[in-house]
């Protein structure tokens, strides 16, 4: 095949290599739609026509201020108190700059193992580290050196390929921004989570205590000298101090929709939610509004930050789908974790973006 | 694009601005599919530009421009999400990738535009499938035309070594 038939392969293939707009996303747009009635726009406009007028006045004065900004800027951390940061020994963990706030707590609570995994290939190794895994979700810290000066897009075009004890089960899977350390060195951070049930066999899945994970990373490759693919096998094992799985019977019901926790797993470093939903209103009830979601409070009212969600698998009814996400991990342990569902909303006169609680299905999960 | 719904939508006509939005909600798709994969995000992704877009049109200073300026707002929020919530993959949850192409030959296309990196990918989608000129590709992703015809170019190299290598390969299974 030469470039024009390659061209005209494309061309040919165009209608074939469209995805049709699936229905909920067709619905949630079509919900957007309606909304924009109640954004006031001639409001947001009188703002923006005053803030033009105040733009020209007020750009001196900006310029004076970041000059100023700048000199007191280039002073916040003198070496000596960098020095002293050093010192604190969870400072210069990697998880604790780069990671969120459960994997830092991770790293204190001596959850991550101190195990380094490289494989070099003609000057450019790749090191897999800090290895965490709490039973909800698996972290580790992907580092990629270079002999030379490493372009960003070597970690642009990273990729992953995991498997437990040998099985691509269904897991949900996410990678940190790509981080670097220095010309040579550059850092990702990978997230796994069991995704609570594998629709295939509708069966229950979860990793296991313990495993072998092999991965397989990819970062471009090298004509003539390395395929970019460096694979590992890596002993996992759950290490999850002071671990509480809670579970509820209790279930909430508004119109035809009910809300069960399945679960609710608490480490230092993650707090994995386990919700089925049940839906038989045929689609009517959260039209365009497909996707609850679940916020996290403790007893005073202190949100847990979200990581991510493996989406939602449908479970033996048709109508009841068991959705698995997961928080960053408390600070402290709470007495009560309250499970407030909502949906993502645009409302009011300047459009703001919004939280629709659904009271009646609100669940508080007391913790011991 | 019709020019004078663009401009009845910069003065404030709800309907004409629903009207183009509606226009351009594949090519929006198209995109957001690529970067965030989750239908959950895309979806996300496109009702905030959505939102954006009708509060701030009337800063649109050239109509012409309106679908550059949609998916370039569109980008920037895909992006934000990518920065703000990690780089989402749910395995569990991806939909078929190459559930729209039925075809042997568009599958195996569609295979390899799939393993190409997100720049030269967005390209390839913006230029080939949504059929964009390479000037707006290039306006949109903030890019110049060169760049846009580097990484075509670029992007062509890599699908034909691979389509290349997988007619070998048959080859080989079907000598056999």
């Amino acid at each position: 095949m030469n470039q024009d038939r390659l061209t005209h392969t494309l061309h040919e293939h165009k209608d074939s290599l469209t995805d049709p707009i699936p229905d909920t996303i067709r619905e949630s747009l079509d919900h957007t739609y309606e909304q924009l009635e109640a954004v006031d726009i001639h409001s947001i406009r009188s703002r923006y026509r005053s803030r033009r007028r105040f733009k020209r006045a007020g750009l001196s004065a900006a310029a004076v201020l970041a000059a100023v900004g700048l000199v007191i800027g280039s002073g916040v951390v003198s070496p000596a108190m960098a020095s002293t940061l050093k010192k604190i020994p969870w400072i210069n963990s990697l998880y604790e700059q780069f990671g969120d706030a459960g994997l830092a707590a991770a790293s204190r609570n001596g959850m991550v193992t101190e195990e380094t995994y490289s494989l070099m290939k003609a000057g450019r190794t790749v090191t897999i580290s800090n290895v965490m895994y709490d039973g909800a979700r698996l972290s580790a810290v992907v580092k990629v050196q270079g002999e030379k000066k490493l372009p960003d897009y070597v970690i642009g075009t990273f990729s992953v390929k995991a498997k437990v004890n040998g099985e691509q089960g269904p897991y949900s899977f996410s990678m940190g921004v790509p981080k670097r350390i220095d010309d040579k060195t550059l850092l990702r951070i990978i997230n796994m989570g069991h995704a609570g049930y594998d629709g295939s066999t509708e069966q229950a899945y979860e990793f296991p205590d313990k495993f072998e994970l092999s991965l397989s990373i990819g970062i471009a490759k090298r004509k003539g000298v390395d395929n970019g693919i460096y694979d590992f096998k890596i002993p996992i094992e759950k290490n999850a101090p002071g671990a509480i799985v809670l579970t509820s019977s209790e279930v909430k019901k508004y119109d035809e929709v009910t809300l069960s926790i399945e679960r609710l797993e608490i480490t230092p470093a993650t707090i994995h939610l386990v919700t089925l939903l049940g839906n038989s209103s045929k689609g009517d009830l959260f039209s365009g509004r497909r996707f609850l979601r679940y916020a996290l409070f403790d007893e005073s009212g202190n949100e847990f930050n979200y990581i991510y969600g493996g989406g939602a698998i449908a479970v033996g009814d048709k109508d009841l789908s068991k959705g698995t996400q997961d928080y960053e991990g408390p600070v402290t342990m709470p007495k009560a974790i309250i499970i407030k569902p909502y949906i993502w909303n645009i409302e009011g006169k300047d459009g703001k973006e919004s939280r629709d609680y659904i009271k009646e299905l609100e669940i508080t999960i007391a913790v011991p | 694009m019709d020019i004078q719904v663009v401009i009845r939508a910069i003065q404030g006509d709800r309907e004409a601005f629903t009207t183009l939005m509606r226009q351009l909600e594949s090519p929006m798709y198209a995109i957001a599919k690529q970067m965030l994969q989750r239908d959950e995000d895309c979806a996300d992704a496109m009702q905030e530009t959505i939102l954006s877009a009708y509060k701030s049109i009337h800063s649109l200073r050239e109509p012409a421009f309106f679908r550059t300026w949609v998916i370039r707002i569109l980008i920037n929020k895909c992006n934000r999400m990518l920065k703000q919530r990690d780089h989402l993959v749910s395995l569990t949850n991806i939909p078929d990738k190459h559930s729209a192409a039925d075809d042997y030959g568009g599958m195996e296309l569609r295979e390899a535009i799939d393993n190409l990196e997100l720049p030269m990918r967005l390209v390839v989608i913006l230029h080939y499938v949504q059929d964009l000129p390479i000037k707006e590709v290039a306006r949109m992703l903030d890019i110049s035309v060169g760049t846009v015809k580097s990484r075509l170019y670029r992007a062509r190299e890599k699908l034909l070594r691979w389509l290349d290598f997988s007619e070998e390969v048959e080859d080989t299974y079907e000598s056999r």
